[in-house]
């Protein structure tokens, strides 16, 4: 997609932009909260976090600067709308999520054992016994190693409690 | 030397040879040569992992195992470098360049004889020289105050900001990033709270152990996933290797001139903090280069091409522990995660570290001493085996990597919410990866506040007090001058290069158009 590199072109001159400088910009507004948040803080609390805040708004706002001017100046600035990568990190966040839903219903080994199982058969394309294999391989490595040798008291999940 | 010194030494040398301890520190260099051989993780995602699962032990284990770590994950990226092409750490990118010629060449086993070889004198010449500096960094280490500790985490912070890689501008904003992340919790001095948001797991602050395992490892890990790289080495078996091992150890003493050169670079380098370990290895292969003559074949399978990056990127690890331990300041990735560790148990480096834990410290660097010799010897007489290890594939050790991942959070307090805490640094960790912004600043940051604010406290309480003047202390003018040369020479440097560069450009448009 070719979009127009001058400031008046709207949209596709801020689309890129945005596409360019996401990081800058969340970490800039993570900031403005964190800011915002200081403004209730005693004087005596209050000027070491403002400093540190400030001088970082401040370098952001620098970059953000620099990285319009060198966008203004280049010529035919090519706008990559980074969905690939977005698409691309949106099943392996499901997968982390559907973990951290087992770990917390079902408890560390058996939410790790399933998380395994389910991970290695739909996402990483393995044979069924070789996922069901490795699935309690797993449970037997956090039970023996965790459990048993370093006597760790393992995470139960929150269905224990109600069983 | 002092005999404190040199006495700590010997115990430490004694400790780390005497059984069961022995044993830690092979385990942990086994450990690392296999996270090592999985295609994005490394020895710090290894500490990571390790940290909140050792929170309980004792500081002599801790030790043997870090430095073990710290030592055992080097050498494995330079066999995938030599055999396939593909460098294992960024570091061992410049292995492959007369590497991979001689593997082509017949000449595999001779590679890794002589990648070895250099490897482990490389890393004992730099680890004697971490020893013979200890004296000094110890006398160093007490004539500091909490001004020059102030200036110290404030000149870190900008040479890790300045030289981790990519754009200055960011690094310096995740180094403000980490430190705000850090003021989360209890004001040290009001007691006041901040940056809660009403949450009441933020009252303590974020703990260093989610917040490393979400930046080092669980980001790899998401990594992984999303690029779905199956092995290492991308293939799923290996041939049999030919060559002589025995004439690439010869090779190092034939050159050794340029293996104790190389050496020298890479421990001055290492001792640099924030210069990341590949430049340690380029600028050997450079100097190389520059010295070989005519008649070398470097880039088509030059040996000297090889001996000297592997001299340059072991002795490293030893200038690292400089700043790491005599200053709280890390020299990359690896001691800053290994710092965190320390600071968890208890264990403060700086003047703390080399008078009260000097024995720990020996038990630290003999380890480290240790693990680099076994990776080599086990790199000469294990050759095939070891280059076996990159077959493994990805997929099937990711989930166990998880599972170490939150089985360390919830072992660390207990609550599942260090693991959401972990899974959303990870995110940021892979985010911040993926868009080319350094993570070391992040988690340095992270470590050296509570540093920062302490001292800032106390130099500001002494100043009012006229107990001291800031501004005369030789130091600390010292630090402030290196702190500016931090942040203005590069923009400087390159405001001349573009100047140098259109003034080219216009005289060549002038003679052409003559």
């Amino acid at each position: 997609m070719k979009v127009s590199n001058r400031p008046g072109a709207m949209p596709g001159f801020w689309r890129n932009y945005w596409s360019r400088n996401r990081i800058t910009i969340s970490l800039g507004v993570v900031t403005c909260i964190f800011l915002a948040d200081s403004l209730q803080l005693g004087r005596a609390s209050a000027w070491v976090p403002r400093s540190i805040l400030l001088t970082t708004l401040s370098l952001i706002v620098l970059l953000l600067g620099r990285e319009l001017r060198g966008q203004s100046a280049g010529a035919g600035v090519t706008a990559i709308p980074d969905t690939k990568g977005i698409v691309s990190i949106v099943p392996a966040l499901g997968w982390i999520g559907a973990m951290l839903m087992m770990v917390w219903l079902l408890g560390v080994s058996m939410g790790l054992m399933l998380f395994c199982f389910g991970y290695l058969r739909w996402y990483a394309n393995e044979s069924w016994s070789m996922s069901g294999v490795l699935a309690c391989s797993l449970g037997l490595f956090i039970q023996g190693v965790f459990g048993l040798l370093f006597k760790m008291p393992l995470y139960q999940g929150v269905l224990s409690a109600l069983t | 030397m002092d005999a404190t010194v040199v006495n700590a030494a010997f115990e430490g040398l004694s400790l780390v040879f005497s059984w069961p301890y022995f044993m830690y520190t092979i385990a942990g260099t086994l450990l690392a040569m296999l996270f090592s051989a999985v295609p994005g993780l490394n020895s710090s995602t290894l500490m990571a992992l390790a940290i909140p699962l050792t929170i309980a032990w004792e500081p002599l284990p801790l030790m043997l195992v870090f430095g073990a770590f710290v030592g055992g994950a080097t050498f494995m990226g330079s066999i995938t470098a030599i055999l396939f092409n593909i460098p294992g750490k960024s570091q061992n990118a410049v292995t492959l360049l007369d590497g991979y010629p001689l593997t082509q060449q017949g000449m595999a086993k001779t590679a890794i004889g002589c990648a070895a070889t250099s490897s482990a004198l490389g890393s004992t010449f730099g680890i004697f020289f971490l020893i013979g500096l200890i004296p000094f960094m110890r006398e160093a280490a007490m004539a500091l105050g909490p001004p020059e500790y102030l200036m110290l985490a404030i000149w870190g912070l900008t040479t890790l900001a300045a030289l981790s890689g990519g754009s200055m501008l960011k690094g310096l904003i995740v180094a403000g990033l980490g430190l705000q992340l850090a003021l989360i919790g209890y004001d040290p001095r009001t007691a006041e709270l901040r940056f809660t948001f009403g949450l009441d797991y933020l009252h303590d602050g974020l703990s260093l152990v989610p917040v490393f395992l979400g930046v080092f490892a669980l980001a790899e890990v998401i990594d992984l996933m999303v690029s779905r790289k199956q092995t290492l080495s991308g293939k799923h078996h290996i041939e049999e290797l030919t060559g002589s091992v025995w004439e690439g150890v010869q090779s190092v003493f034939r050159h050794f001139g340029l293996f104790l050169r190389s050496s020298v670079i890479g421990t001055v380098i290492g001792a640099i903090p924030g210069v990341g370990s590949s430049v340690a290895g380029f600028v050997a292969y450079g100097h190389a280069r520059q010295t070989a003559g005519r008649a070398s074949r470097f880039g088509r399978g030059d040996i000297r091409g090889l001996l000297a990056p592997e001299a340059a990127n072991d002795a490293k690890d030893g200038g690292a522990l400089v700043p790491t331990l005599a200053l709280g300041i890390p020299g990359g990735t690896g001691t800053a995660v290994l710092l965190g560790a320390l600071t968890l148990h208890g264990m403060n480096p700086g003047r703390e570290m080399l008078t009260d834990n000097l024995v720990l410290v020996f038990v630290l660097i003999w380890s480290l001493f240790l693990s680099n010799w076994i990776t080599s010897l086990l790199g000469l007489s294990l050759v095939n085996p070891m280059a076996r290890l990159s077959t493994i594939r990805t997929t099937r050790l990711l989930p166990f990597i998880i599972a170490l991942s939150v089985i360390g959070c919830l072992q660390f307090r207990g609550l599942m919410a260090d693991v959401v805490c972990a899974v959303l640094f990870g995110l940021l960790g892979y985010l911040m990866k993926r868009h080319d912004w350094p993570r070391i600043p992040l988690a340095i940051a992270i470590v050296l506040a509570p540093l920062f604010e302490t001292n800032l406290h106390l130099t500001l309480r002494l100043h009012e007090l006229e107990r001291i003047v800031f501004w005369t202390r030789p130091l600390v003018l010292v630090l402030i001058a290196m702190t500016l040369v931090n942040l203005f020479l590069p923009a400087i440097s390159s405001r001349l290069n573009a100047k140098r560069q259109g003034q080219r450009e216009g005289s060549s448009a002038g003679d052409e158009s003559e």
